[in-house]
């Protein structure tokens, strides 16, 4: 089953990481970004929502950019990570990686999806010989 | 190295007109920030722009990058600045424009005072002058009075405010770093502390 509607709020905690991960892939500029998000699955995404992501990792360090000169229109600006920029890539995919298996649990539990094999919080069922 | 680079199409003047109504509208919705970071976002819509043009055409381009208030908010959110809210201006302005009138009529009364003292039989004017401006009241057989404006005081009351409101946002590139390391820091820490304390 494919959700209708995707909720922004849940896009919006997690792009950050994305926009991380696919500069740590390759350099991209702002537009090649959401294009990559999109043919990622993220079909339903404004192009704008990017640059604020952009500005804000580009503000804290997380990320550098470069401005490639074309003779055919505007330079384009390319971004790339920063080695604090890849610390807070490693650090935010193993906080989402404790956090699938945290809802997976909750949500095994509720009957509402598979409970993974090692999850955290799992019930377990002592054997009594 | 410039792994991808999507092609730029050249753009009718119809959707050269479009993009830059859509940037411009994005520029004064972030009069707020810096105007390098100003300068540097138009310059990335822009080519962006462009080449989103040239896969889906410049009106869906426009289309998918969302209304221009949204993304002038986000960007303003993500710039991080801690700016004066409009409401301080608007109350600080309130409360010098009522201090100037009140300073107004209390020189009239005291210049009406004084010309009516001085006036037993005869005609007296009294000036008071500010600023280059000059405040007079004549005392004879009717009372009258006026303010003559010079250049100086409108151009004070003009260019000062404009210097000000520009200036008293300005907050220097260092300050500015060091701030948002430590917030950052203050950030990191709860999240260490949260994370801890939760295990």
């Amino acid at each position: 089953m494919k959700a209708d509607a995707r909720d922004p709020q849940l896009l919006k905690g997690v792009l950050p990481m994305l926009v991380l991960a696919l500069l740590a892939e390759r350099e991209s500029y702002g537009y090649e970004l959401v294009t990559r998000l999109q043919a990622d699955g993220l079909t339903d995404m404004a192009t704008g929502t990017v640059y604020p992501v952009l500005a804000r990792l580009e503000r804290e360090g997380h990320i550098t950019s470069r401005l490639v000169a074309s003779s055919s229109g505007p330079a384009r600006k390319y971004y790339m990570p920063t080695a604090r920029g890849a610390a807070e890539l490693t650090r935010s995919k193993l906080s989402w990686t404790e956090l699938t298996v945290t809802v997976a649990t909750t949500l095994g539990r509720a009957g509402l999806g598979p409970v993974p094999d090692d999850g955290p919080n799992q019930p377990t069922h002592e054997e009594t010989p | 190295m410039t792994p991808f680079a999507s092609p730029v199409a050249r753009l009718r003047l119809t959707d050269q007109a479009r993009r830059e109504w859509y940037i411009t509208k994005v520029d004064f919705l972030t009069q707020d920030v810096p105007s390098g970071y100003r300068k540097g976002m138009r310059r990335e819509l822009r080519f962006d722009l462009g080449a989103a043009a040239a896969d889906v055409g410049m009106s869906q381009a426009v289309r998918n990058i969302g209304p221009a208030a949204v993304l002038a908010a986000q960007l303003k959110l993500a710039e991080g600045r801690k700016l004066p809210h409009p409401w301080t201006g608007v109350i600080t302005f309130e409360i010098l424009a009522f201090s100037w009138i009140g300073m107004l009529m209390a020189t009239a009364n005291a210049l009406t005072a004084a010309a009516a003292q001085l006036a037993t039989d005869r005609t007296v004017t009294v000036h008071a002058a500010w600023l280059g401006s000059t405040v007079s009241v004549t005392h004879g057989e009717r009372l009258s009075g006026g303010v003559e404006f010079s250049v100086v005081t409108v151009a004070i009351m003009v260019i000062v405010p404009l210097i000000a409101a520009r200036a008293w946002r300005y907050r220097p590139a260092w300050l500015q770093r060091r701030l948002t390391t430590k917030q950052v820091g203050l950030i990191n820490d709860a999240g260490a502390r949260e994370r801890s304390t939760g295990r």
